[in-house]
């Protein structure tokens, strides 16, 4: 990718439309809009496609961020969704959710002066311009593909395959070597989630026979039942479920294993050779204090699950009523709670948001905060519930919340709230949602024997391969991390797919060379004339040489921080910082 | 989709339906539940599972027409099958190890202590069988009972069966003739569950009662089924649906009963609307088959009119008489589905401790 000479100095992210508050407010329809053509032409070209591209390391999938930026900068709108797509399955829903701001768009360059460049709505335009040019689109990716895995037979070629997802100074996400062969391999993933998902479209994409167990009578997990219809709209969703099982994986769903069948059975008489368990994040957590089991108290889970799953939001309709008070509190921080907080709002109550730190601590993507507030969402930080109380009945009348003030930081990093004597009051509500975060779902750990569990009941694994304790088994996501985000979900995917991969055929890049001689002199010469194509934009991708010593600088100094036992984030942030004020 | 092999009204109000789910057959034990989805609009409702058979793939379930998906549910015939059908949920109960056990059954959870009273016949455990139910006409499984346990006794609320009175009375009389339980078992209405409580604590009999609390996904994730079991809240759908009656809080479990009370009320009468509204459609069929040439225009839906107003009709324009028959019988058709309403709401949850146990 060439670098950008002219780029838009433009301080601030292009505006995305977003639907009006007034409106929103009362429709469960998506909320922001996305780019048009030129707002996203506009918007790559903030990028400057710097040497360090930190945004790489920044993605927990390896999306090579600067060249599909650099694709739709220069209006080459399929490669860029090549680019893309290769590396993440499930683009328009990272687009949508991903927390950008403390990822890819945390160590962009372009934010330590000014907004950075807005990563996620590049990736929703890219993903969405797929879907309106699906035949450009599969043909680009299918070029790219077939380009690639004949790179990858040759050495050069499987640097230059490399480069674009491999960060400065840093490892490339895992993938599966281009050119290995599956077809010879069943694998089962329990539960369909991002994880789930990610991980059987990379297996499929390289043969393997992909089956997937979910629980509930939809695919899609989370990004179904949890995330509402106007963050993540569920025809969009259905459509990425629907591209990988074109890819050849199969769903069973109604199926709970563990219950149905256990994972020893899959792996025997069911004659699968590997088992990917990604079942997410199980029962609530609850507050611990006095009336909890007051009416019109529910957890995030249940009310999210009534209105997406059930779409009881067009109850009559669909016959799953849900309860919605007049005046709701919402307790939590984090996107499940401002989820829950602007359903309520749309279910018709009045909704108070309850945080015990302060808005600086909010784990919650920005710009549903933002979105929230716009919404006509009260925010009351540094408050925390510690009764609930109801009437004669039975049912929720108030919570009582305490003053919160912020102490010395504790070991997630935060500063340690603690309760102001005194300051006791009341706020009236007939509808309060718990929504503090999960426990995990015990019913795999419970089933297999020989499955090394954590005192959380959170399943240990090999971090760089996402192998358990169980040969054969792997496992990611929440029920592995315990509550995240779907991106950190979908790196597991692609790791743990790697993983599997490499256990199951371990003779994986050999094989794939193999099978590209076999493939013939003529297909050799192609990928040689391919591969020097590729190595002559890789030059001129290359800037000038003072740059690169600056990034050669910049990579030994990260080194030094990590050896001196900083974090590799925290060090990288450090080292392009330092470089920048040296350039001064 | 999941066949539905056969269908069979044990009374007025309860239905014991087969189903077609060869996994589950296999799998599924007493005290276990399914959930199930009619179709795409439809609710996710539990159902404890009544019997099994791994043989023929099939799992017998029985329920009490007294929700919105239940009426509906109640009107499917053999043939037709149900989109969702999953399972099994929950733990089986524990009844390993017990030798002499005393099984209840309230209402309709007589249909789900009756393979738990089995299962301890068949595993060598002598067991005393007590049912309650309203008034005798609601009386179901005696006969499957009666070859199972060593002896049962039947209550009713009117006493039309003889035995006026609720169920605590046996068992504490069984209990103080020496019956020496080392089970008790209570599946049926809260209240009577928290009675059998009651009543066994004073002699520190070990005694489970199942919860049948609201649902929605059922596979441990969304928190609507927890229940007060001593200090902590536990979850329906994956600790129980059996717990220690002696640590449950059946009062505010009760409370959270009624949570959704006000929907399922209105949800029951909009759905004896639509069920009667569908009885108008056969009318409306009726009529148009009257209607059809080559057919004599002598048949009609099932309203019949009196001989009065036959012969009213037959002195009439044949155009005219057709439509004023048209609106003769749409008429008598609102009427019976009034009827069917008033019915249903009648045959509504609360009305008796023996309804609601099912949904």
């Amino acid at each position: 990718m060439a670098k950008m000479v002219n780029y838009n100095r433009q301080g601030y992210k292009t505006p995305m439309p977003v639907l009006d508050p007034a409106e929103r407010a009362h429709t469960f329809a998506e909320v922001s809009l996305g780019y048009n053509a030129e707002r996203a032409v506009n918007e790559a070209r903030r990028c400057i496609q710097c040497n360090s591209r930190p945004c790489v390391a920044g993605c927990p999938v390896g999306v090579p961020v600067r060249e599909f930026i650099g694709h739709i900068a220069h209006r080459d709108f399929p490669a860029a969704y090549a680019a893309v797509k290769d590396a993440n399955a499930l683009p328009a829903i990272c687009g949508r959710v991903c927390p950008q701001e403390s990822q890819c768009e945390g160590v962009c360059m372009r934010g330590r002066k000014g907004e950075a460049v807005g990563i996620g709505r590049l990736e929703r335009f890219i993903a969405d311009w797929a879907t309106e040019h699906p035949e450009e689109a599969e043909q680009a990716l299918a070029e790219r593909r077939a380009a690639r895995a004949a790179a990858h037979a040759r050495p050069e070629g499987a640097a230059a395959n490399a480069e674009e997802i491999t960060p400065l100074g840093g490892k490339a996400v895992p993938v599966i070597p281009p050119g290995t062969d599956l077809s010879a391999f069943r694998v089962a993933v329990v539960g369909s989630g991002p994880a789930s998902l990610t991980c059987a479209g990379e297996l499929a994409k390289f043969g393997a026979q992909v089956t997937v167990f979910e629980a509930l009578h939809e695919v899609g997990g989370v990004l179904t039942y949890g995330i509402p219809e106007f963050r993540l709209p569920k025809d969009l969703v259905a459509r990425e479920v629907e591209a990988i099982r074109d890819l050849g994986v199969s769903f069973e769903v109604n199926a709970v294993v563990g219950k149905l069948f256990d994972v020893d059975e899959l792996m025997g008489e069911r004659g699968f050779d590997a088992v990917f368990v990604a079942t997410g994040a199980g029962l609530p957590s609850y507050l611990g204090i006095e009336g909890e089991g007051l009416n019109g108290v529910c957890v995030a889970n249940e009310l999210l699950t009534r209105v997406n799953l059930m779409k009881s939001y067009r109850y009559p309709e669909y016959e799953t009523p849900v309860f919605a008070g007049q005046k709701c509190v919402v307790v939590g921080g984090g996107n499940v709670a401002m989820d829950a907080a602007r359903t309520a709002k749309r279910l018709g109550a009045d909704v108070t948001v309850v945080y015990r730190r302060s808005r600086e601590e909010m784990p919650a993507r920005l710009e549903e905060i933002r979105h929230a507030e716009e919404e006509g969402i009260r925010f009351a930080t540094l408050t925390n519930p510690v009764r609930l109380i109801g009437d004669d009945a039975g049912w929720l009348t108030g919570v009582e919340v305490v003053d919160m003030e912020l102490g010395e930081p504790d070991e997630s990093g935060r500063r340690r709230p603690s309760a102001v004597p005194g300051s006791n009051h009341v706020i009236d509500c007939d509808m309060f949602v718990i929504s503090i975060g999960n426990r995990t779902n015990p019913l795999i750990a419970q089933t297999t024997p020989g499955l090394e569990t954590t005192s959380r009941n959170l399943i240990v694994v090999d971090e760089e391969t996402c192998a358990t304790s169980v040969p054969g088994v792997y496992a990611g996501g929440d029920a592995v991390s315990g509550a995240a985000t779907v991106i950190l979900a979908m790196g597991a995917g692609k790791r743990a797919a790697a993983g599997i991969a490499a256990y199951l055929n371990p003779e994986g890049p050999a094989v794939g060379e193999a099978l590209a001689e076999e493939a013939g002199e003529e297909r050799a010469e192609e990928s040689a004339v391919l591969a020097e194509e590729a190595a002559a934009e890789d030059v001129v991708a290359d800037v000038a040489p003072a740059d690169e010593a600056a990034a050669d600088e910049q990579a030994a100094l990260e080194a030094a921080l990590v050896a001196a036992g900083i974090a590799p984030d925290v060090a990288a942030r450090a080292a392009a910082a330092a470089l920048i004020e040296a350039a001064r | 989709m999941y066949p539905i092999v056969s269908v069979e009204a044990l009374n007025d109000e309860v239905t014991r339906m087969v189903v077609s789910a060869p996994d589950i057959a296999r799998k599924i034990k007493p005290g276990q539940f399914i959930m199930l989805r009619i179709d795409e609009v439809g609710e996710r409702i539990p159902l404890t599972m009544n019997d099994c058979d791994p043989k023929a793939g099939t799992v017998t379930i029985v329920f009490q027409a007294v929700g919105a998906t239940t009426m509906r549910l109640a009107t499917l015939k053999p043939g037709d099958a149900l989109l969702d059908f999953v399972g099994p949920l929950g733990n089986p109960t524990e009844l390993e190890g017990a030798k002499r056990a005393c099984v209840i059954g309230g209402g309709l959870g007589t249909a789900i202590a009756y393979p738990q009273a089995k299962w301890l016949h068949d595993h060598g455990c002598q067991v005393d069988v007590i049912t309650g139910f309203r008034t005798q006409d609601l009386v179901i499984m005696q006969d499957e009972i009666e070859a199972v346990a060593s002896r049962s006794i039947v209550m009713t609320d009117d006493g039309s069966n003889g035995n006026k009175g609720v169920v605590t009375e046996p068992l504490k009389r069984w209990i103080d003739e020496g019956a020496d339980y080392d089970l008790v078992l209570a599946v049926g209405p809260v209240i009577m569950m928290k009675f059998v409580a009651k009543t066994t604590e004073p002699y520190g009999i070990p005694t489970l009662v199942s919860m049948n609390p609201l649902m929605i996904d059922g596979t441990g994730m969304c928190g609507g089924c927890r229940v007060k079991v001593g200090d902590e809240y536990l979850h329906a759908c994956v600790d129980g649906p059996d717990f220690d009656g002696h640590l449950v809080d059946f009062d505010a479990a009760m409370r959270r009963g009624v949570m959704y009370q006000g929907y399922e009320g209105s949800a029951r009468k909009a759905m004896a609307k639509q069920l009667s509204e569908a009885r108008d459609c056969d009318v409306a069929a009726g009529l148009r088959e009257a209607d059809a040439p080559g057919e004599g225009g002598r048949a009609r839906g099932r309203i019949t009119l009196d001989e009065a107003t036959e012969a009213q009709l037959a002195s009439m324009e044949p155009d005219k008489a057709k439509k004023v028959r048209a609106a003769l019988e749409a008429k008598a058709a609102r009427e019976a589905a009034a009827a069917a309403a008033a019915h249903a709401e009648q045959a509504g949850a609360g009305q008796s401790v023996y309804d609601g146990e099912g949904e």
